[in-house]
C-alpha cells in the first residue's frame, strides 16, 4: 500500500506521551506526542529490529523492549543502555541510526499518516470533506466522525 | 576479546531477505548442505545414521564436504569444551521444545546476544549472574564458533553448591558460571556450575518458522539414595520448568523481530556483546557468496 493512510483518533494522541500504533502494509508505525507535537516513525528498532510498540495505543517513551534504546522526537536514539562500554556511539553516530520518519496528518479529529515523510497533508482533509466516510485506504468512518474500520489495524501484504 | 574502551568492529548484517524470502531460505538450506564442513546431527542414542557421522563424546556430526578438514579442527578451541560437557550426555532428565514464528537465524541472533538479560529476563538470568558482568563476562570466539562465560551470582552459586550436595550431582568442572557455547550454525550447548548441561538445536522449518529443541543433563556422582533421588525428581521438575520460562521469554522478542525486520532501512548495528553475531552473518555471507 501507499499513500495516506487512516491510523487512529486525535483524542488517543491528547497528551505527551500518548502513542498508537498500526500497519501500512507490511511496515509498522507508531505515532506520539511529544511534548504537543506529534511525530511519527517506523515502529521498527535500529539496533536489531525489534518492534517497538506492539499494543494499539498507549502512553510512555518510544522504547524498544528488547534492549532498552529510547528515541527522542526526531527518532534518534537518545538512551543507549551500555553505550559507553557497548557501543561507543556519539551524537553523529546516533543521528545516523534514527528512526525513518513517517507523515503524519491530524484532520477531523483523525491521524493519517504516510511513508513519505514529505507526503502532500492536504489529500486526507479532502478525503473528509470529498466523500462518503469510505476512504481511499479502506479505513470506513461513520456520521459521527468515529472509526468503524482502519487499514492499519494489522498487518496485511506479503509475508 | 571484548574490548569495551574502544568502539567494536562494525558488521555488515545480511540483508533482510534472508530472513523472509520463502526462495532465499531454500537456496541457504542448499549453500549450508553443499558448503558446510560439518553440521551437528544429534547425540549418540538418537535414531541418526550414516557413514559420514563422527562422535565427539556423544555429540555427533555430520561430514557434509569431502574436503573437510578433521572434526577437532572445525571445532577449534570448543572441541574441548564439547568434550568436558559430553561427560554429562550419560544423565538426561528432561527434553523440551517450542516452536518459534521467525527465521531461525533469530533465534540464533538471540542466544548470541550476551547483553539481553536485564531487559528480556530480568527475573531469571539477570539475577542469577553476577551484577558486575563487565568484569566478569568473557567469551571467546573462533571463526563463527563461540562461548561466553558469566560469573554466576554469590547467593546462585552458593544454591547450586548445596543442590550439588543434596542432589548428589557430579561436575564436569569446579566453576561458579553460566557458560554457553555456540557451534555454528545451530548448536548450543548451556552449563550450570559446571554441573548441568542443556543442549540447544535450532531446527529451522520455514523462513519464517523455527523449532528450538533443549535437552537436560544432570549429571549424578552415583551415590543416590532414595533421599536424595526424590529430591533429583523436585530438583529436575523446578529446573525444566525455569528453563522453558527462559524461552518463553525469548520467544515473543524474536517473533517481533520476525515481523519488523523486512520494514526496518537502516544497517542495524552489533556492540561488544553482540560480536557472536556478527561471526555467524560473516560465515552465512561467505557460505552464500559460493557457487
Ligand atoms: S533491538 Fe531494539 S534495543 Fe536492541
Ligand atoms: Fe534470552
Amino acid at each position: 500500500m501507499t499513500g495516506w493512510a487512516l491510523l487512529g483518533q486525535a483524542g488517543d494522541l491528547a497528551e505527551h506521551g500518548q502513542w498508537i500504533t498500526g500497519w501500512v502494509g507490511t511496515v509498522p508505525v507508531v505515532v506520539r506526542n511529544f511534548s504537543g507535537s506529534l511525530r511519527g516513525f517506523r515502529n521498527v528498532c535500529s539496533h536489531r529490529f525489534a518492534l517497538m510498540l506492539t499494543e494499539p495505543a498507549g502512553r510512555g517513551p518510544l522504547r524498544c523492549p528488547y534492549h532498552a534504546w529510547v528515541y527522542d522526537a526526531e527518532g534518534i536514539p537518545k538512551t543507549i543502555p551500555f553505550n559507553d562500554s557497548d557501543f561507543h556511539l556519539d551524537d553523529t553516530a546516533r543521528q545516523a541510526l534514527a528512526l525513518p520518519a513517517v507523515a503524519v496528518c491530524l484532520t477531523g479529529g483523525l491521524i493519517f499518516v504516510n511513508l513519505q515523510a514529505d507526503a502532500d497533508p492536504a489529500l486526507p482533509a479532502q478525503w473528509l470533506t470529498n466523500g462518503d466516510g469510505t476512504l481511499p485506504d479502506g479505513s470506513v468512518i461513520k456520521a459521527d466522525g468515529t472509526i468503524q474500520h482502519r487499514s492499519t489495524k494489522a498487518r496485511t501484504g506479503p509475508c | 576479546m571484548l574490548n569495551f574502551d574502544q568502539a567494536p568492529p562494525r558488521h555488515c548484517l545480511l540483508p533482510h531477505r534472508w530472513f523472509t524470502d520463502a526462495s532465499a531460505y531454500v537456496l541457504e538450506k542448499g549453500a549450508l548442505a553443499r558448503h558446510l564442513p560439518w553440521r551437528y546431527a544429534g547425540l549418540a542414542g538418537d535414531d541418526v545414521d550414516g557413514a559420514d557421522l563422527v562422535s565427539l563424546g556423544g555429540f555427533l556430526f555430520r561430514q557434509q564436504v569431502p574436503d573437510a578438514p578433521p572434526l577437532a579442527e572445525w571445532l577449534g578451541p570448543f572441541a574441548a569444551d564439547l568434550l568436558a560437557r559430553a561427560t554429562a550426555l550419560d544423565s538426561p532428565v528432561a527434553q523440551d521444545a517450542a516452536v518459534f514464528a521467525a527465521n531461525w537465524k533469530i533465534l540464533v541472533e538471540n542466544t548470541l546476544d550476551d547483553f539481553h538479560g536485564p531487559t528480556v529476563h530480568p527475573h531469571t538470568i539477570h539475577p542469577a549472574v553476577h551484577a558486575d558482568w563487565r568484569q566478569h563476562l568473557s567469551t571467546k570466539r573462533a571463526g563463527p564458533h563461540s562461548r561466553s562465560s558469566w560469573k554466576l551470582a554469590d547467593a546462585t552459586a552458593a544454591w547450586w553448591q548445596k543442590l550439588v550436595a543434596r542432589g548428589g550431582l557430579r561436575r564436569f568442572a569446579d566453576q561458579d558460571r553460566y557458560d554457553h557455547v555456540f557451534i555454528f550454525p545451530d548448536l548450543y550447548v548451556a552449563s550450570f556450575y559446571g554441573t548441568m548441561v542443556i543442549v540447544h538445536r535450532v531446527v529451522p522449518e520455514a523462513v519464517d518458522r523455527s523449532r528450538l529443541e533443549w535437552r537436560t543433563f544432570l549429571p549424578s556422582n552415583g551415590l543416590v539414595d532414595a533421599k536424595s533421588a526424590s529430591f533429583r525428581r523436585g530438583l529436575v521438575a523446578m529446573l525444566s520448568a525455569a528453563a522453558r520460562q527462559v524461552i518463553e521469554e525469548d520467544k515473543p522478542l524474536c517473533e517481533q523481530v520476525q515481523i519488523a525486520r523486512a520494514a526496518a532501512i537502516g544497517p542495524g548495528i552489533l556492540g561488544w556483546r553482540e560480536q557472536r553475531i556478527g561471526d555467524v552473518h560473516a560465515m552465512l555471507t561467505q557460505l552464500l557468496e559460493r557457487p
